[in-house]
């Protein structure tokens, strides 16, 4: 009962309370370039969750196994990136494997979906909050699954953001940048920071 | 294996322009592109500073030594090199860092080995930089770099001054200020204000020229 | 010809200005002239930014635009009596100029400008925001008022096991509160009134508060405080003027919209305990409204483009 209810908690906190993208600023430039295409958005953001969620095991294990090492601080970066690219590795032999034709299409977002701020950010993030096995899981799972509701919030808008009555100068990216300034104002009041003098 | 190199060819449709790196096309402000830790760090001037030069050291260095990967390698493991090669080369700039400056270091928490998958290690050095003669391709790396890096002083400039009416405990005398600013949803409008102020800018240099 | 049931631009803004004035009228009753000043004061740098921006991208001046005279009247009302006037300053250019403005203007806009302003005020500024005079404590003019300021009711009754006033003089607006949120009896006309001319809807306004009471049962207070949790919080000010005006056109549509309106109410209440939540709710549902219609508005299109084929066959 009381994991049920750490793993609710979890991923709560993670969706709204200290959503990746909102709270924490990270995965921003993916958003802007992947919110275009409305097409792609469930595709990319399951691809970030799945990353978020399988990374943060193999971080549990590398942590597990040298968390106590001399000098590990330093060198915890190089191996993140290691788990980063054997991810990397293994997705594209996957869509290679089972979606051959249309690799050519599907790699550009598998790229931005690996060497992502959020995806990194998530497995930095875990390293200091989570001990065990099922809270970094549900951890990644609740980051992506933020990421991917901020990605939907910016993409549902992406035209109004882009149309001709913006005026030029704030057409595209100016306006994303404002718009989820706004929306991260908005989750700030989540966080449950103490607010007043009372 | 799944991808053929499409990058082979050296000569590309990419037109280089260093000059455009610091206003019409700067990386921060117009390309969108390391929006994360200007966001989240740069909330005040020393902070930008520390922020820019952990960045262009090791955007620089990583970049300079996976230049002279071959061509013939498959992108997916080129890619997977830059990377490994960024990790590697944050190592020795962290102790130095944490040697010069070590409070500052600690307090940048993750963003600094957030740097290692910035954009210009992952995907403008095959989309631009690596197209390019080892001569444009320095010239374009170092001025892209310093955009990103003006960009990101001022925006640090900027928040301090708004957030706390002065800059490094040196108050300015500023009566009214926004302590809203110092947090990320401060950093995101300020970028995007500032994004705005460089499409107006370079679009009134470009009606100028013509 | 044009359907009965469409109301234009001024009608709208100016049944919505109608009920706003009432609300200030009776701030000013409680809180003195300085509510009249804040007011009048937040609707003229509403104005004269609009009038700015307009002027800047070269566009015409449309006199029939009340929105901005709404919005100044609705930042002012959700403030207390007592709050400085460079606040209001600031609220008022912030709402103009980025929250309206930079979206493209009147009609473009995505989020309350009202709303966004005061969540920017109210973290930029929150002991001067979140803190209240006492009804007939009048204020005095001066920028910083030298009354005592108390937490509002809202704030209070997260914590109390006892409310700090009677029913009664909760729904007259008796009780520490923002100057024109509090009058819930007065709140309850306009809403019938507004819901009745089909500026608010009715549906959303249901299905958020079914929402927003069973999370108050599930995650919050408990029954007995839930007309407490209602009535405060500015929760119905910002429902009727704001979140139920922005309805989508559909049935389905409207009763999903306030579903969700009314979960974020209920998750920013009793999980991040926020002393305003509708606020922060009316925000982050404005998206959500907008997919909701963006979808509604692409199934009529593929609709009519299928009776079309239909015909020439």
């Amino acid at each position: 009962m009381e994991i049920i209810r750490s793993i609710i908690v979890t991923l709560f906190v993670m969706i709204f309370t200290e959503n990746i993208v909102f709270s924490r600023s990270l995965g921003t430039d993916t958003i802007v370039a992947v919110s275009k295409n409305k097409k792609s958005i469930f595709g990319f953001s399951a691809a970030v969750t799945y990353l978020c969620t399988v990374t943060n095991i193999l971080v549990w294990l590398v942590e597990r196994t040298f968390r106590s090492a001399a000098d590990y601080q330093t060198y915890q970066p190089v191996f993140y990136i290691c788990i980063l690219c054997v991810l990397y590795f293994v997705t594209i032999m996957l869509v290679w494997r089972f979606m051959g034709d249309r690799i050519d299409h599907i790699r550009k977002y598998i790229h931005f979906a690996v060497f992502n701020s959020a995806v990194l950010g998530t497995m930095l993030l875990s390293s200091v909050d989570c001990r065990s096995l099922h809270e970094y899981i549900f951890y990644g799972l609740g980051s992506g699954l933020g990421y991917s509701l901020a990605l939907y919030l910016t993409a549902s808008v992406y035209d109004r953001l882009s149309s001709e009555k913006v005026p030029a100068a704030f057409r595209g990216y100016p306006l994303i940048m404002i718009y989820l300034g706004i929306l991260s104002m908005a989750f700030f009041g989540l966080s449950g920071m103490p607010l007043g003098t009372f | 294996m799944p991808e053929q190199d499409q990058t082979q060819n050296k000569t590309s449709d990419y037109k280089f322009s260093p000059a455009a790196n610091f206003l019409r096309k700067n990386p921060l402000l117009a390309c969108g592109l390391a929006v994360s830790p200007a966001v989240l760090y740069a909330n005040t001037l020393e902070n930008a500073i520390i922020l820019s030069m952990f960045m262009t050291a090791l955007t620089f260095l990583s970049l300079t030594i996976s230049s002279f990967i071959p061509r013939k390698i498959v992108y997916t493991s080129r890619v997977i090199l830059y990377t490994l090669i960024g990790a590697l080369m944050f190592v020795p700039i962290y102790i130095l860092f944490s040697k010069i400056m070590p409070e500052k270091t600690v307090s940048m928490g993750i963003i600094a080995p957030l740097l290692i998958t910035n954009p210009f290690i992952v995907s403008r050095s095959e989309l631009q930089f690596f197209r390019e003669s080892k001569g444009k391709m320095f010239a374009d790396i170092l001025t892209t770099l310093a955009g990103y890096d003006i960009a990101v002083i001022i925006i640090g400039f900027i928040r301090e001054l708004l957030s706390t009416g002065g800059i490094g405990g040196q108050l300015y005398g500023i009566k009214y200020t926004f302590s809203g600013i110092g947090f990320p949803f401060g950093g995101f409008i300020i970028v995007g204000l500032l994004a705005a102020a460089v499409r107006l800018i370079s679009r009134f240099f470009r009606r100028k020229t013509k | 010809m044009k359907n009965v049931n469409e109301k234009t631009d001024l009608q709208i803004h100016g049944n919505i200005l109608l009920c706003l004035l009432v609300l200030l009228g009776m701030a000013v009753y409680y809180y003195g002239l300085r509510a009249l000043v804040t007011a009048a004061l937040s609707s003229a740098v509403c104005v004269f930014c609009d009038f700015i921006c307009v002027k800047m991208r070269k566009r015409d001046i449309e006199l029939s635009d009340l929105s901005s005279l709404c919005t100044g009247l609705a930042i002012a009302l959700m403030m207390p009596a007592s709050v400085p006037y460079y606040i209001i300053v600031i609220c008022g250019i912030f709402a103009t100029a980025i929250v309206k403005h930079c979206f493209g203007g009147h009609g473009c806009e995505i989020f309350s400008p009202a709303c966004a302003a005061y969540i920017f005020a109210e973290i930029c500024y929150s002991s001067e925001v979140l803190s209240y005079p006492k009804v007939f404590d009048y204020p005095d003019l001066s920028s910083a008022v030298s009354n005592d300021l108390f937490p509002s009711f809202s704030k209070t009754m997260q914590t109390a096991s006892a409310a700090p006033v009677s029913d009664y003089e909760m729904l007259i607006g008796r009780c520490v509160s923002p100057m024109g949120t509090g009058i819930i009896v007065l709140l309850a006309v306009m809403g019938i009134y507004l819901m009745a001319v089909r500026i608010s809807s009715f549906e959303v306004f249901l299905s958020q508060t079914a929402v927003y009471t069973l999370a108050a049962l599930i995650l919050g207070t408990g029954a007995a405080k839930i007309k407490y949790d209602l009535c405060g919080g500015m929760y119905l000010f910002v429902s009727i003027f704001i979140i139920c005006r922005n309805a989508p056109k559909t049935l389905k549509g409207r009763i999903i919209y306030g579903i969700c309106s009314g979960a974020l109410i209920g998750i920013f209440r009793y999980c991040a305990l926020a002393e305003n939540p509708a606020v922060y709710a009316a925000v982050i549902a404005a998206p959500v409204g907008i997919m909701i219609s963006d979808r509604e508005a692409q199934r009529k299109e593929a609709a009519a483009d299928a009776g079309a084929g239909s015909d020439s066959e």
